[in-house]
């Protein structure tokens, strides 16, 4: 079983090295097929595999090792239980409507083939992911999704703003990945493995002596999914990374990227110590009631959908900051669905109105929700199921969306209600609350805008005619999303899902007879219809009106639209600060070169010019006290020819030499 | 019979390969007179002949009176036999051979007075070959001021007025430092009454510090002129700028060698008893690390290939000096093994440098620019030897370097830092000679010559004398115990 | 196994650059195709060795028996003044330390020669000097006697000053001076170490003939070099029956040395304040931290490696910085341990600023070839940082890091080398959108620049990791070196992903436009894609399979660390300094 899992892992891997390497071989329509059949037949497997799962409720595992130093043997662990099998099927199956919608969206597009080819790695690595049970290893594809997400928001890098954002993904995660290697390495220093099993098991004996290292472990790999999840303070990348393909988008805000992060600490949960949980908790919240408010203002249709994503990570990740590990994994699920919906649509919106602007050649902004309207009477179809996906976003009773929100915010409920004695506490659920309400407003705001009221383009009949009749391939990935964000899908009571199907001992939403569950599901579903009822008031029906009430200009309207300026209060600069800061560090780089270097060598001019002073003035002084003399002398070598000296010499040598050998002569006989 | 005069020529066969040199020079003279149009071939060829003849005149002599640790006294201990007497004599002797055969190169006017030339070059040689064996200072005197007039002649003999100024700089010099080691003599002699070389010992256990140490000073003076060492290196590179090449190749060797080898005489002398001696350690490595220094920097910046080679002379009689500072023991393998090595490298240098001369009447280093390129294998040959004078591997250069190192290390304690920072500072000092050492394989290989004019090139015979002065450096490299094995045998 | 394995793998270039500078002018057209034979030679006879090492668990460092291979013939024995006798031998081994990096420099050279292709002029005197220069690397790596690897070491330096000196670019004369110079006051002070060395340290067995407990050396026992050791520790043995040595071995023997000797660790006193055991180790870690090199000493190697030429470039990071790493482990931590304990801290601080400093440089350079050299610096911290830790990890990680950063900085050189040879132009702004007109390079430079900024799947990732393990584990095993230097070293991984991906960003990615319009740039060709592919593969697969490299020198680092913690704190007990 274990192994079709690695199997089916593998398929997308298989397809990636096919379609980089036989690029030249394959016709585009061939390798675009083929990768979209080898992905629909990893589903097939992965459906069988899920239910298996969930029939024998037996994680399935094996392991093997993988390299190993002194003692320590880092092994390689498959683990996959009901919650890896599910979120399995998630990625798979919006991978392969993905693929399918890709099929038609990018057809004019000449680098189908690495579109498809990075399509494959992106699932790949997030299915590594899932699949692997030892942090190392999740580190590993963790940082390949890191790469592939790269490389998609990239895609199209003639587009300044697409390389920018590709760039600013992958820095900010890597700020975030850092971290997480340091909460590994911090675990390897308590557990001397990073099996999370086995850290599991010797877990409580060792948070007496290591509790300081533990809380920096924790933190460490919460910096992970802060990154990943795109949390606050490292969550600007997620907006700006709509430059990529709106499929791509769908992907990454859906199942796989952003899911990792919080399927991180959903399986790490039991190692985070209650400060660390309380940390997550308000960083979670936080993102989320930020997020929801700057989706309000946005007039960029996947920017509200990408600020919404934002926001619903945050409750996510609060979920497991209060202890609703389950709930907020929950959420991810029906999330995925849903969200992959409404990208989808908004993909098939896009789409057409770029079609019909190509054949009209009019020249407007294809995402602009301001120009649109009316579109319900063109794309029914799509309407729909927008509207479906959008309702369980907002979380109205009856659909997918109620029932996971409901859960987390029950759990917050719970959170605070168990920190009795300082209210600050509530600020967790109350903020909840009130994302929900807002959640459910700019979503009713967008549905309208673009399928209600009248027709858009401010009377500009060109495009209205020209938009064209969208074909299967984009149809029906739709039908099949919106279905799943009813209710059906994961449990037969529409108001509550601790008697679900997913809900069993090892993945647990049950959450007792608690008190005020019934005020949260009261609560949750009127603020819901609450907001989604002044959605239509203001932007169906236009009888109200925020003009007067809000202008663009005010600060509160900037702010909150500019998503509290954290790109310009914190990322920016310290992007200039980097930047400024290297550059000064180059040029100084290159002086110390020519100090160091010409130091040493103006040391020696220095010291050669001493000398040579030396030399002049001391020596040659000394010899300029008798230069008279030398003048005098100097004539008279010159004068002298050498003859009579050598004579001279010659001839005093000889006799001299005469008289020697006379006496040595004498003495031998 | 006079009892004194029979002994003294008894004795008479320790100074045959003396008067053998004296015979020689006479000789040389004569030929010269009589043959003219010869162009000197003939009296060049004698004087080879002549010095080679001497090496066997030196043999029989080491055999006749043998060497012992200790040394033996002849004609009422004015000369003595000491234990490397012969190998140093030897030195001499193939430094003289080595700049005559190098002068045969010359096609220029020093053909004029090539007897001259030659006659004065083998009194210095006569000179040198005293100075090996002197038991008391008069001797040593006398065979310093034989070396040095031939010197100051010789240096003229590029019979220009530069060749003037320059001998006569080197004469001022000269009488200057006699003048003062006369006078060290002389005081020792009032102190002493003895002028024998022991005397130093009971100067320096009997008088007080200071006239000892200003009796050895004065008399070191002389000595470090000779070495031309600092503080008394200053007439060096203005001397071998105006003189023949050939016989600075001699200058710049023999007489260092002489010097070291006096000095060492005193040194032990003064070791014998460890009075005073840190004074003279400082005064030592005073002298051995000025001269260092002073070398490698004044090098630096030399346009001029003699001048530059000078100043690195000056530097090479540093790293000569430096086994002294091991009181130890007084075996000498490291400083005998430098000074081989120095001989060497030094006259292959001097060799380039006056080949260049003939060819291009100018020793500029740019000269050699593109020669790399016209003759890849001779200037490899070049470069070989400035690596050996830098002391780098694969040259004997580095091991000479090495060994004496290792014997300086040999002084160095924890509780006397003193070696140690020469050691260091000398070290270092590696570094800067690489600097401009590297001149002349850079220029060679580096630069492009000016287009008006031809590179450089040797003529087969000039190339072949370089490789027969560049294959012992290699060859020493890999296998030093050869030249040790030749020391030991002399020694 | 082939006999003599390792001097074949020495001479063998030597013969070759006989054979070039006797082959016939009108020959030149072959030269490099006798380079490439003998590169691809050594590589065989490296691979076919480690093959053979795959079922042996090697140690080595400081016992000849454990050594996977040895050769020992005795080269000189000299009778030298005061020091007594003194035997130099030719001695070269291999070991779990020089293993790996020998299978590298082989893989590195075979691709150098490969590269050297593109050198037009002067064929003869550069592939001469290339063949001078191969052998005495693979010398410089297999040497185990001090005067040997000290001639190897230094004679690096001139075929490397001719190499970057007449075939470098535009300001090659300063670069090869600067590199010269450098390196040679790095080898300076390595000297210093070894004269003090050989001049305190004897050969036990030779000695014991000396003396005249054994006729000849092969009669030698266990019993008679315990007996001298005795007998020099009791001040027995008179200086003339010493025999000094330069055996690295001997020399990590505390019983070798001479009481009286300086580096004799019972010796009190001392130099500048330390122990002069300390300062030596100082000494030669300096010495090698220039040929690392190390943040303040590195600046050389952005010039060399701007000017050199594309091969020479590859050699030089691929294999040369290497030397220093290799260097510290072999010489500076077998023979002085407690240094390495002493100056853990400083060693693992100057790894840390390397990393984060040279990053910034990086980041901040213009030219191509710079950044990647200033990022090479980076990486080389990884390796200080991972020695210094002292713990199996972060040395398994240290050599790693060298393995996998030469694979991949030869990558990055050829990567830049691809560029030069089409436009003699670096400078990253006068670039866009190559991807456009060159595909296939540009999937290559992707692979290299996320390979070397320590992506998981690659090899640098590994070591990285490893080395972040040590550095980190230090603090609670040997409390050698604070966690937070680990922890900032992350920064390191972040300023990578910013300078390459910025590179990417500039050069490679958007509309093509280039600065110099008369440089057409053809993508590719065959013999660049042969040289990059198999480097690429190898760091994947590495990446993939650690095991592959590891299990080499992994049980021989093991034993490494012990020995040298143990001994170490062994030394520092008896110079009465604090143990941390």
């Amino acid at each position: 079983m274990i192994y079709l899992a690695i199997f089916i892992a593998m398929l997308p891997m298989f397809s990636f090295l096919v379609l980089t390497f036989l690029k030249k071989a394959l016709s585009q329509k061939l390798a675009t097929l083929a990768a979209s059949t080898l992905q629909g037949i990893a589903l097939l497997g992965t459906i069988w595999l899920m239910f298996k799962v969930l029939q024998t409720n037996e994680p399935l595992q094996s392991s093997l090792d993988w390299f190993r130093i002194s003692t320590n043997i880092f092994s390689l662990r498959f683990y996959i239980d009901r919650v890896t099998a599910i979120m399995f099927f998630i990625v798979n199956l919006i991978s392969f409507l993905v693929h399918i919608f890709s099929l038609e969206y990018m057809k004019e597009d000449q680098q189908k083939i690495k579109y498809f080819a990075y399509l494959d790695l992106f699932t790949f690595s997030m299915l590594g992911i899932l699949l692997t049970a030892n942090l190392i290893a999740i580190y590993v594809f963790w940082e390949l999704v890191g790469l592939s997400s790269y490389l998609l928001i990239g895609f199209w890098h003639e587009k300044q703003k697409a390389r920018q954002a590709a760039k600013k993904a992958f820095i900010l995660n890597r700020i975030g990945d850092a971290g997480f290697l340091i909460g590994i390495i911090t675990l390897y220093l308590v557990f001397a493995t990073l099996d999370l099993k086995s850290i599991e098991i010797s877990w409580l004996q060792a948070i007496e002596n290591n509790y300081h290292l533990l809380l920096l472990a924790g933190f460490g790999i919460f910096c992970g999914a802060i990154g990943k999840s795109a949390q606050l303070p490292l969550s600007s990348w997620l907006p700006d990374a709509m430059e990529g393909p709106t499929p791509v988008s769908a992907l990454i805000h859906a199942a796989t990227m952003v899911a990792a992060g919080v399927y991180l600490l959903f399986r790490c949960s039991f190692l985070f110590l209650p400060e660390i949980d309380l940390v997550i908790a308000s960083v979670g919240i936080t993102t989320a009631f930020v997020a929801a408010l700057t989706a309000l203002s946005q007039t960029d249709i996947k920017k509200v959908l990408a600020y919404s994503t934002v926001s619903q990570l945050g409750y996510m990740v609060a979920a497991i900051g209060v202890g609703a590990a389950e709930s907020g994994m929950f959420h991810l699920f029906t999330h995925a669905f849903f969200k992959a919906g409404l990208f989808l649509s908004a993909g098939a919106v896009i789409h057409a109105i770029h079609q019909s602007a190509h054949k009209s050649n009019v020249h407007i902004d294809a995402q602009d929700m301001r120009f649109m309207g009316g579109m319900y009477k063109k794309m029914p179809l799509v309407a729909i199921c927008f509207a479906l996906c959008a309702s369980a976003l907002a979380g109205l009773p009856l659909f997918s969306g109620f029932l996971s929100k409901d859960a987390i915010l029950l759990g917050m409920w719970q959170f605070a209600a168990q920190e009795a004695g300082t209210y600050l506490y509530w600020l967790i659920p109350t903020l909840g609350f009130a994302t929900a309400l807002i959640t459910a407003y700019y979503s009713a705001r967008q549905v309208f805008l673009v399928f209600g009221g009248k027709n858009g383009w401010r009377g500009n009949t060109k495009i209205w005619e020209y938009l064209p009749e969208l074909n299967l391939q984009i149809k029906w990935p739709l039908i099949i999303l919106a279905a799943f964000s009813l209710f059906v899908g994961f449990s037969l009571n529409p108001f509550d899902a601790q008697k679900s199907w997913i809900s069993t001992s090892s993945f647990n939403l049950d959450h007792g007879q608690s008190t005020g569950h019934s005020t949260v599901i009261i609560l949750s579903a009127s603020l819901a219809t609450l907001g989604i009822f002044s959605g239509w008031m203001v932007y169906q029906t236009e009888s109200w009106s925020l003009r007067q009430l809000i202008s663009k200009k005010s600060f509160v309207y900037q702010f909150t639209n500019r998503f509290w300026f954290i790109d310009d209060a914190l990322v920016d600069p310290a992007k200039r600060l980097l930047l400024s800061a290297s550059n000064g560090l180059a040029k100084a780089d290159n002086k110390i070169i020519d100090t160091a270097i010409d130091g040493f060598a103006i040391l020696q001019v220095v010291l050669a010019h001493v000398l040579a002073w030396f030399d002049k003035n001391i020596v040659d002084g000394f010899i300029g006290l008798l230069t008279s003399f030398t003048h005098f002398i100097g004539n008279i070598i010159r004068k002298s020819p050498g003859k009579q000296v050598q004579s001279y010499v010659s001839w005093a040598v000889l006799t001299t030499l005469l008289i020697v050998i006379i006496a040595v002569l004498y003495l031998e006989m | 019979m006079d009892k004194t005069i029979v002994d003294i020529l008894q004795q008479a066969g320790l100074l045959i390969a003396e008067l053998w040199l004296l015979i020689l020079a006479v000789a040389v003279l004569l030929l010269d007179v009589f043959s003219k149009r010869k162009r000197g071939y003939l009296t060049n060829a004698l004087a080879i002949a002549g010095i080679i003849i001497n090496f066997y005149f030196i043999y029989t002599t080491s055999q006749k009176y043998p060497i012992a640790d200790q040394a033996t006294f002849y004609f009422f201990d004015s000369l003595a036999v000491y234990r490397y007497t012969y190998l140093f004599q030897f030195l001499f002797n193939t430094s003289a051979l080595l700049c005559l055969c190098l002068g045969m190169f010359g096609r220029d006017n020093k053909n004029v007075r090539r007897g001259e030339y030659l006659a004065l070059i083998i009194f210095m040689l006569l000179g040198l070959h005293l100075l090996a064996k002197p038991a008391n200072f008069l001797i040593l005197y006398l065979a310093i001021e034989l070396i040095s007039f031939s010197a100051y002649m010789l240096t003229y003999f590029n019979l220009n007025k530069w060749g003037t100024e320059g001998s006569l700089k080197y004469l001022l010099f000269g009488a200057f430092s006699t003048a003062c080691m006369l006078y060290g003599i002389s005081l020792l002699y009032a102190f002493t009454g003895s002028i024998d070389l022991e005397a130093l010992q009971q100067i320096v256990m009997q008088t007080d510090q200071v006239a000892s140490l200003l009796i050895v000073g004065l008399i070191l003076v002389g000595l470090v002129f000779k070495l031309a060492a600092f503080p008394f290196q200053g007439w060096a590179p203005d001397t071998y700028e105006v003189a023949p090449t050939p016989f600075v190749a001699f200058l710049s060797v023999a007489p260092k060698i002489g010097a070291v080898f006096i000095i060492t005489l005193i040194w032990q002398q003064l070791d014998a008893i460890n009075t005073s001696s840190q004074f003279l350690y400082y005064l030592l490595s005073f002298i051995t690390l000025g001269s260092i220094l002073f070398g490698n920097l004044g090098a630096l910046w030399q346009k001029k290939a003699k001048r530059l080679l000078a100043y690195s002379s000056i530097a090479h009689t540093g790293f000569l000096l430096l086994p002294l500072f091991n009181n130890s023991t007084n075996s000498m393998e490291p400083l005998l093994f430098y000074a081989f090595i120095f001989m060497i490298m030094n006259t292959a240098a001097f060799a380039w440098v006056y080949f260049m001369e003939v060819r291009l009447k100018s020793d500029k280093i740019d000269a050699l620019s593109g020669c790399g390129k016209v003759q890849p294998f001779v200037s490899v040959l070049l470069l070989v030897i400035m690596i050996s004078l830098t002391g780098l591997p694969i040259t004997a250069g580095f091991t000479a370097k090495l060994f004496v190192f290792s014997e300086l290390w040999q002084s160095i304690s924890t509780t006397n830092t003193l070696a140690s920072i020469v050691f260091i500072a000398g070290l270092i000092n590696v570094l800067i000679a690489l600097y401009y050492y590297l001149k002349f394989p850079y220029t060679a290989f580096f630069k492009n010559p000016p287009v008006t004019t031809l590179p450089f090139v040797l003529n087969v015979r000039q190339a072949s004398f370089i490789l027969v002065m560049t294959i012992p450096l290699i060859v020493f490299f890999f296998k030093p115990d050869w030249l040790l094995v030749l020391i030991e045998s002399l020694s | 196994m082939i006999e003599n394995i390792l001097s074949i793998l020495i001479f063998l270039p030597l013969a070759a650059l006989l054979v070039v500078l006797l082959l016939p002018k009108s020959l030149t057209k072959i030269i490099p195709w006798i380079s490439l034979l003998v590169t691809g030679i050594q590589l065989l006879l490296v691979a076919n060795l480690n093959i053979d090492l795959q079922d042996y668990v090697i140690t080595g460092i400081n016992t000849l028996e454990n050594f996977y291979q040895v050769e020992q013939v005795s080269w000189l024995s000299l009778k030298l003044g005061a020091l007594g006798q003194v035997s130099i031998q030719y001695l070269v081994g291999v070991d779990a330390l020089n293993g790996s990096l020998l299978l590298l420099s082989a893989i590195v050279m075979f691709i150098a020669s490969i590269s050297a292709f593109e050198i037009k002029t002067k064929r003869k005197g550069f592939h001469a000097l290339f063949l001078l220069l191969n052998a005495s690397i693979t010398g410089c790596f297999l040497a185990l006697d001090f005067f040997l690897f000290y001639l190897f070491f230094e004679f690096m330096l001139l075929p490397m000053y001719f190499l970057i000196g007449i075939w470098g670019g535009k300001r090659r004369e300063y670069a090869s001076v600067k590199f010269f110079i450098y390196t040679l006051a790095g080898s300076i002070l390595i000297l210093v170490v070894m004269i003090g060395l050989y001049a305190s340290v004897i050969d036990p067995a030779a000695t014991a003939v000396s003396v005249g407990l054994a006729d000849n050396i092969q009669e030698v026992e266990e019993v008679h070099i315990v007996q001298v050791q005795e007998m020099l520790l009791n001040g027995a043995l008179s200086k003339e029956n010493h025999v000094h040595t330069f055996n690295m071995l001997d020399m990590m023997e505390a019983k070798n040395y001479i009481p009286e000797s300086v580096f004799f660790k019972g010796n009190i006193g001392s130099f500048f304040g330390e122990h002069a055991r300390l300062v030596a180790f100082l000494f030669l870690i300096i010495g090698f931290a220039i040929k690392l090199p190390a943040v303040p000493v590195h600046t050389w190697l952005p010039d060399a490696h701007v000017e050199a030429p594309t091969c020479i470039s590859v050699i030089l990071a691929g294999i040369l910085l290497k030397i220093g790493g290799y260097g510290m482990l072999r010489i500076a931590y077998s023979i002085f341990p407690e240094g390495a304990i002493h100056y853990a801290w400083w060693l693992g601080l100057a790894g840390v600023i390397a990393i984060i400093y040279a990053g910034f440089v990086a980041l901040g350079t213009h030219n191509l070839k710079k950044l990647i050299a200033y990022s090479s610096v980076s990486h080389m911290g990884f390796v200080l940082l991972g020695i210094a830790s002292l713990t199996a990890e972060g040395i398994n990680g240290a050599i790693f890091q060298m393995f996998s950063h030469g694979i991949i900085s030869a990558m990055l050189f050829l990567v830049a080398g691809v560029i030069y040879l089409r436009s003699q132009d670096l400078r990253i702004e006068n670039y866009r959108g190559i991807i456009n007109k060159m595909p296939v390079y540009s999937a290559l430079v992707i692979v290299a620049f996320f390979a070397s900024m320590g992506l998981p799947g690659f090899s640098g990732f590994i070591a990285e990791l490893f080395v972040f393990l040590g550095a980190f584990k230090s603090q609670s095993t040997n409390q050698l070196l604070p966690a937070w230097m680990a922890i900032s070293a992350t920064l390191g991984l972040v300023l990578g992903a910013a300078y390459y991906l910025w590179t990417l960003q500039r050069m490679f990615f958007g509309k093509y436009w280039t600065a110099n319009k008369g440089s057409n740039m053809p993508d590719l060709n065959s013999r660049e894609l042969l040289m990059l592919l198999p480097l690429a593969i190898i760091s994947l697969l590495l990446g993939i399979f650690p095991n592959l490299l590891l299990q080499y020198f992994e049980p021989g680092v093991a034993y490494f660390v012990d020995f040298v913690l143990e001994t170490g704190r062994l030394n520092l007990e008896t110079f009465g300094q604090n143990i941390p």
